[in-house]
């Protein structure tokens, strides 16, 4: 405790305040939310270390000033009080000297305590104003004459666009998408996770006008969100990749993350047009590349049990049994990959992908449909398909020489995406299993349901060696294990760097060890 | 929690080499979960340092070691009876070590020195015992211990420095007697320091004066012509394991130091190369793969070796012969590779060595090492003669 206090007056408080700015790309409600969740600041640079880009160097520089300005004042107040012939009242200063003693002694003493105990909070206040009014004043008009720039863009870009909404899932779909697309038409995807307007604006921004297919991921972060970006995209055809409690700290409730989501079917509907519900499903290939062809489509996870109870007639539900009328069939996955055959009517498309899992199956016919409708050839499909490998950190395999195979799914921070996960890894054979983890973050009220369920599952999936970190939710996944007659080993670590030095000298030859999730230093 | 003494460092051309075990050690003992590791590093000029700092590998490819050492408070030892360190000052520290992990490699460290010095201290210590340290660390003396078992080792000719100056001429024409290629080695070196192939006659001279750099006592082989190499470690004290059989993919005439540990290798273990330069297990039939594996065990037996080491084979690829070519009693990082594809993880690898350490020591304690007599009292006079 005593630590933790005097941790505010270290010099490296301060670098450690521009460290966590910079971590949390300058958005100052997550460094303030982080800020206000931290007791102890000794050891804050964990995974990474500062980088001295000009903006922290003149972050770092300001901290140090308002410290240093912090303290003068307070050590000038107390001096002026202090003295015995000097003036009587300066400022709250001057109000013990109006009492008497022994009132006086203590006020004072009170009044010093408490500058001493906010200086190091007027620091960390001190540095995010400025951030915060840089944002409202500059670069907010900004952003929005950009984002008014792109939607124009956009509206005379005769590229298909398809938007790509959900809980989780959306990255790989867009990837996985893109790399399909790519073997017959001229793809445009938005970089990485740039799914919120600016992000896209900026994606937009470089667009050459030349690309037949634009993709783009759409981030939800509040109720209306998904509008809006659909408002900016005005997509051609929609994906909604599944529903779950990730972000749910957010949205409060389920419903309202539903709702959320399918603004992007609603928007579709809104304004397809002319053709009826019934053209849109109808299986013919699209002769022609432009977005009209393929209006108003929208395909939904039928996977994910929330999407599919809320999806319409009118969409194309996909699974690892089919979509439309494509059926798969001879799926097969281990650590080499994932294969299936999809058939539609007489046409055959045998697919071998680099991605590991059975639940993989429902995006890559969502893509083969689409492709198809694309007017992509049979070939084109299939090589596309080879193409798609595992995302980093997202259960991506990594073979090492000690015959030790590292499942990295670090990336991968929700329910569903955790549990098709423990489900490839219960479908291992011949390997001793590790599955690693500090738990999931954000999963509000449904936390402890969610933990315990993790537990529950690999438990049924006859895990091996179960890792953990401790935390605040860890402790249900444990209780899970219990729960569900866990016959492994439960292995637990004070922090997740120790359990990664640790790891290489816990396993042997043969081990497949998968690392879920992981936490940045600001949710550490 | 038992307190483990990770010694590593030491005054060896090794040093270097055993940094790396030791770092390893410490690892791969905190990962055990079951041990309070205090790291004890022997500096060049023999000094002995611990601090936490000097369980990261960091700490060591730091320019500045050597001041950074120059201010670390240097530990008092006391070896009499037991092992403990004490830091000094107002805020003093003392530690008692349960076991000692020694990761030294070459001279002073596995050549039974720090054995001694450990045994001195009543203090269990790993891997092997004084006696089969002296043995494996002495190529002459592991041939002739080995000899007497029917193993098979290569021909060789060993001689002192004395007598190299004033018998050279001798020595050379039973040096002549061996099949060229011939391998020049110090006698007490691991690592392929100071080792050279030897292919024209001319060339002996200098090869030896290269070995007489590093020893007194230097050993000429008969080389094998085009060997398959073969190493195989074992663990235990009384019931023995042997690990899977490894095979080097060396693309020189040997193993270099720099192979071994810089490029590729066959004894670095995780922290150095030798990840891409071996096979395990070695393609080898089943039956010779036996056979290897129970040559090994006897060669421990003989030579009276416990916890850990390692056997290099060479087999003659027309005749098929597996010659055992040298005993390494501490393989550099434990030979965690070796034992991790055998199924044993480098953390149980570390703890089953305490365990091995432990069980040896209570063993040695129920040996009688008193013994009351009145010879004292006797002596002091004037000796008698007989009639």
């Amino acid at each position: 405790m005593i630590r933790a206090f005097l941790s505010r007056y270290r010099p490296r408080y301060k670098r450690s305040l521009v460290y966590m700015l910079q971590s949390s790309e300058y958005n100052v409600g997550e460094y303030l939310k982080w800020y206000r969740r931290t007791a102890d600041f000794t050891r804050v640079e964990r995974r990474k270390q500062l980088v001295w880009t000009p903006k922290a160097r003149l972050l770092w520089a300001s901290a140090w000033l308002l410290d240093l300005w912090a303290w003068i004042f307070v050590v000038t107040q107390l001096f002026l009080a202090l003295w015995p012939s000097g003036p009587e009242s300066i400022w709250l200063w001057g109000y013990p000297a109006t009492l008497a003693e022994p009132a006086a002694s203590w006020v004072l003493l009170l009044l010093t305590a408490t500058a001493i105990w906010l200086i190091p909070r007027f620091v960390a206040y001190g540095l995010a104003l400025p951030l915060w009014l840089g944002r409202v004043l500059i670069q907010r008009p900004r952003e929005k004459a950009m984002i008014k720039r792109a939607k124009r863009k956009l509206a005379e870009h005769p590229a298909a666009k398809i938007a790509i909404a959900g809980s989780f899932g959306k990255t790989s779909f867009k990837y996985m998408l893109a790399t399909v697309l790519a073997e017959g038409k001229r793809v445009a995807a938005a970089p990485g996770n740039m799914n919120t307007p600016i992000g896209i604006s900026r994606f937009v921004d470089k667009l050459t006008g030349n690309e037949e297919v634009l993709i783009f991921e759409l981030g939800e972060y509040y109720p209306g969100d998904i509008r809006k970006l659909s408002d900016l995209v005005q997509p051609d055809v929609g994906i909604i990749t599944g529903i779950n409690e990730a972000h749910l700290l957010r949205f409060k409730t389920l419903e309202r993350t539903v709702g959320t989501i399918f603004e992007l079917a609603d928007w579709l509907s809104a304004v397809k047009g002319q053709r009826s519900p019934t053209e849109q499903t109808q299986d013919k290939p699209i002769r022609q590349a432009q977005g009209g062809h393929v209006k108003g489509l929208v395909y939904v996870n039928g996977e994910s049990e929330l999407a599919r109870l809320r999806a319409g007639a009118e969409h194309l539900l996909y699974t690892r049994k089919g979509v439309g009328k494509w059926q798969i069939k001879q799926a097969q996955t281990d650590l080499a990959g994932t294969r299936f055959v999809a058939q539609k009517d007489r046409v055959s498309i045998t697919a071998a992908s680099g991605l590991l899992g059975l639940h993989q199956i429902g995006p890559l016919a969502a893509c083969i449909d689409l492709a198809n409708r694309l007017d992509l050839s049979k070939q084109q499909i299939e090589a596309g398909i080879a193409k798609t490998k595992p995302f980093e950190h997202r259960l991506e395999p990594r073979p090492a020489a000690d015959g030790v195979v590292t499942i990295d799914d670090s990336y991968n921070g929700n329910p569903t995406g955790v549990q098709m996960v423990i489900e490839f890894l219960g479908g291992l054979k011949g390997h001793r299993r590790w599955y690693v983890t500090p738990g999931l973050k954000e999963m509000g009220p449904s936390s402890d349901r969610v933990h315990r369920n993790i537990g529950q599952q690999l438990a049924a999936a006859g895990i091996e060696k179960v890792v953990l970190v401790k935390n605040s939710v860890t402790p249900r996944i444990a209780e899970g294990l219990e729960e569900g007659g866990f016959d492994g080993e439960l292995i637990w670590f004070d922090d997740a760097l120790k359990c990664f030095a640790a790891l290489p000298n816990l396993t042997v030859s043969g081990d497949v060890v998968l690392l879920q999730n992981d936490w940045a230093d600001q949710y550490a | 929690m038992k307190t483990v003494a990770v010694i590593f460092g030491g005054r060896s051309v090794e040093h270097d080499i055993s940094i790396i075990t030791g770092q390893f050690t410490i690892a791969a003992l905190k990962a055990a979960g079951q041990f309070e590791v205090v790291p004890v590093y022997i500096a060049k000029n023999g000094v002995w340092h611990s601090d936490p700092s000097l369980a990261d590998l960091k700490t060591f490819q730091d320019p500045e070691l050597g001041e950074r050492l120059n201010r670390l408070k240097t530990p008092t030892k006391a070896l009499d009876g037991q092992f403990v360190l004490t830091w000094p000052g107002i805020l003093s520290k003392t530690v008692k070590v349960d076991v000692a992990f020694p990761c030294l490699h070459g001279t002073y460290g596995e050549d039974g020195s720090l054995q001694g010095l450990l045994r001195l201290a009543n203090v269990p210590f790993v891997g092997c015992d004084l006696e089969a340290s002296v043995v494996a660390m002495d190529k002459v003396l592991t041939k002739q211990v080995l000899a007497e078992t029917g193993i098979l080792s290569v021909k060789y000719v060993w001689f002192s420095k004395r007598e190299w100056e004033s018998s050279q001429d001798t020595i050379q024409t039973s040096i002549a007697g061996l099949a060229l290629p011939w391998f020049v080695k110090p006698a007490h070196l691991g690592s392929s320091i100071g080792i050279t192939r030897v292919d024209e006659k001319t060339r002996l001279s200098n090869a030896v004066e290269v070995a007489f750099h590093y020893d007194d006592k230097v050993i000429v082989e008969q080389g094998v012509k085009n060997p398959t190499e073969i190493n195989c470690a074992v663990l235990g004290n009384n019931i023995l394991r042997a690990s899977q059989l490894e095979q080097p993919l060396s693309r020189a005439e040997f193993l270099s130091f720099d192979d071994k540990y810089i490029g590729q290798g066959k004894k670095g273990g995780s922290m150095s190369g030798a990840k891409t330069s071996v096979k395990i297990p070695a393609e080898l039939e089943s039956a010779k793969t036996k056979q290897i594996q129970e040559l090994a065990i006897l060669a421990f037996k003989a030579i009276g070796a416990s916890g850990l080491a390692r056997f290099d084979f060479l087999i003659d690829p027309k005749t098929k012969d597996a010659y055992l070519n040298e005993i390494n009693p501490l393989p550099g990082s434990l030979q965690a590779h070796l034992w991790k594809a055998s199924g044993i993880s480098s953390a149980e690898l570390a703890a089953k060595l305490v365990q091995l350490a432990e069980e040896r020591f209570a063993a040695q304690q129920k040996l009688t090492t008193a013994f009351d007599s009145s010879v004292l009292n006797q002596s002091g006079g004037t000796k008698q003669i007989a009639p």
